[in-house]
């Protein structure tokens, strides 16, 4: 019997996975699909001295082929296809590196509150002490992720995607791993409205944070700034609503929060213990 | 029977043959048959332009001068015929009508459809968002 309910659930006829038309959740084999958002958003920066990524413009480009997929900055093949199940194998650009990055050439300088501590500064907080800003540690490099995608889709709303992906450029030489599971809703009192929640968990290795988060004694910085990585944790929850204007625009809101794991925050580079995402604004889909 | 009788017969006479005649030829108009085959063009993806070489088969009862159209373009014309069994060669790039004509009448007409060998194909999106949302 178990067998038997196995072998309907691998090979049922009532597929999650299939689609039959363009929609949110189906691209049409061999066609790219580009949009362009514009609105007002941010994406909070947990590091000291370092910008707030603004979300003004956020193009999206992606395409599907029978195997082959590529989507922002995910390039991907799925090599396993059911009704239910899509294993793929990815590679993608790994995102640790923006919070590193100036995003606001009018921030060059640094608040003082959250500046490098040189011997010698008058300092009364002990907390002040042990921060440092991103300009006090060496540049990080973009890493280029390679690993695993796993899609389960439970039913016709409701999906789970994990991602297990190593570095493949010896940058930080680790893993990172993510589980995310989505429901969609359509709303019955908005018609032409989606609206969806997510919640999730991205998964950094001890080698990531230490190569990002960790601080080395060096020049200026004292011993009690230093800090090595740990695993991390780092859970999230996500909200989404999408009301569809015309046939080309659409209205959406984006709200995403990221608990940042303790074993991340204790890094006296970062200053928050979440990330916060925001965007609110047009599409249009060419 | 008077003469002015025999005039009546004679013009009814007249007036049934040509009222037979004009049915007649009425007749042979709407029954001109035009048979393009194969009907059906066959393209990968939908937008693909479409070459074929079709039989092009009419008849019609009295003979014609007559042209064959794709939609407003002349292909091939035809002077007093009655039949014809030839073979074109035709492109398109999307539904056409072909139609057997003149200045005066239209005879006959046909549509070629295009019709794709693969039919669209949709999958599931594996979500890949930026990283930050």
């Amino acid at each position: 019997m178990k067998y038997y309910l196995l072998l309907l659930l691998l090979f049922s006829q009532f597929s999650m996975a299939n689609c039959e038309q363009v929609s949110d959740q189906c691209a049409e084999v061999g066609e790219w699909d580009f949009s362009l958002s514009v609105g007002v958003g941010v994406s909070t920066n947990p590091l000291n001295g370092g910008d707030d990524i603004p979300l003004i413009l956020v193009p999206e480009i992606s395409y599907y082929g029978e195997n082959i997929f590529f989507e922002n900055n995910t390039l991907g093949y799925s090599f396993f296809d059911n009704d239910h199940l899509i294993v793929s194998a990815i590679t993608k650009l790994n995102h640790e590196n923006a919070y590193f990055s100036r995003w606001h050439p009018q921030n060059i300088f640094i608040e003082s509150s959250s500046s490098s501590l040189a011997p010698g500064n008058d300092l009364s907080d002990e907390d002040q002490r042990t921060e440092v800003s991103i300009d006090d540690v060496e540049s990080k490099d973009w890493a280029i992720d390679a690993g695993l995608q796993i899609n389960w889709f439970i039913s016709q709303n409701t999906d789970i995607q994990i991602q297990i992906l190593h570095d493949i450029n010896n940058v930080y030489n680790g893993f990172n791993g993510q589980i995310h599971l989505s429901r969609m809703v359509n709303l019955e009192q908005l018609p032409d409205t989606t609206m969806s929640y997510s919640l999730g968990a991205n998964i950094n290795s001890k080698n990531l944070v230490d190569y990002f988060y960790g601080v080395e004694v060096e020049n200026k910085l004292s011993t009690e700034q230093a800090y090595q990585g740990k695993l991390s944790v780092n859970p999230y929850f996500r909200f989404d609503i999408a009301h569809q204007l015309s046939e080309n625009w659409r209205a959406k809101f984006t709200l995403k929060r990221l608990l940042l794991d303790s074993n991340t925050v204790d890094s006296p580079l970062v200053k928050d213990n979440h990330i916060d995402t925001i965007f609110a604004g047009v599409t249009y889909d060419f | 029977m008077t003469s002015s009788n025999w005039k009546n017969v004679v013009y009814s006479f007249i007036f049934m043959l040509t009222l037979i005649g004009f049915s007649q030829s009425l007749s042979a108009a709407s029954t001109t048959e035009l048979i393009i085959k194969p009907s059906v063009c066959m393209v990968n993806k939908l937008g693909d332009s479409c070459q074929m070489r079709v039989k092009v088969k009419w008849h019609n009862a009295q003979p014609i001068d007559a042209c064959l159209f794709q939609n407003n373009l002349s292909l091939t014309c035809w002077k007093g015929v009655r039949e014809i069994n030839t073979e074109l060669n035709i492109s398109l790039a999307q539904d056409m009508v072909f139609t057997l004509k003149n200045e005066q009448q239209l005879f006959a007409s046909q549509q070629i459809k295009i019709n794709t060998a693969l039919p669209k194909k949709y999958r599931r999106r594996l979500r890949a968002n930026w990283s930050f949302f």
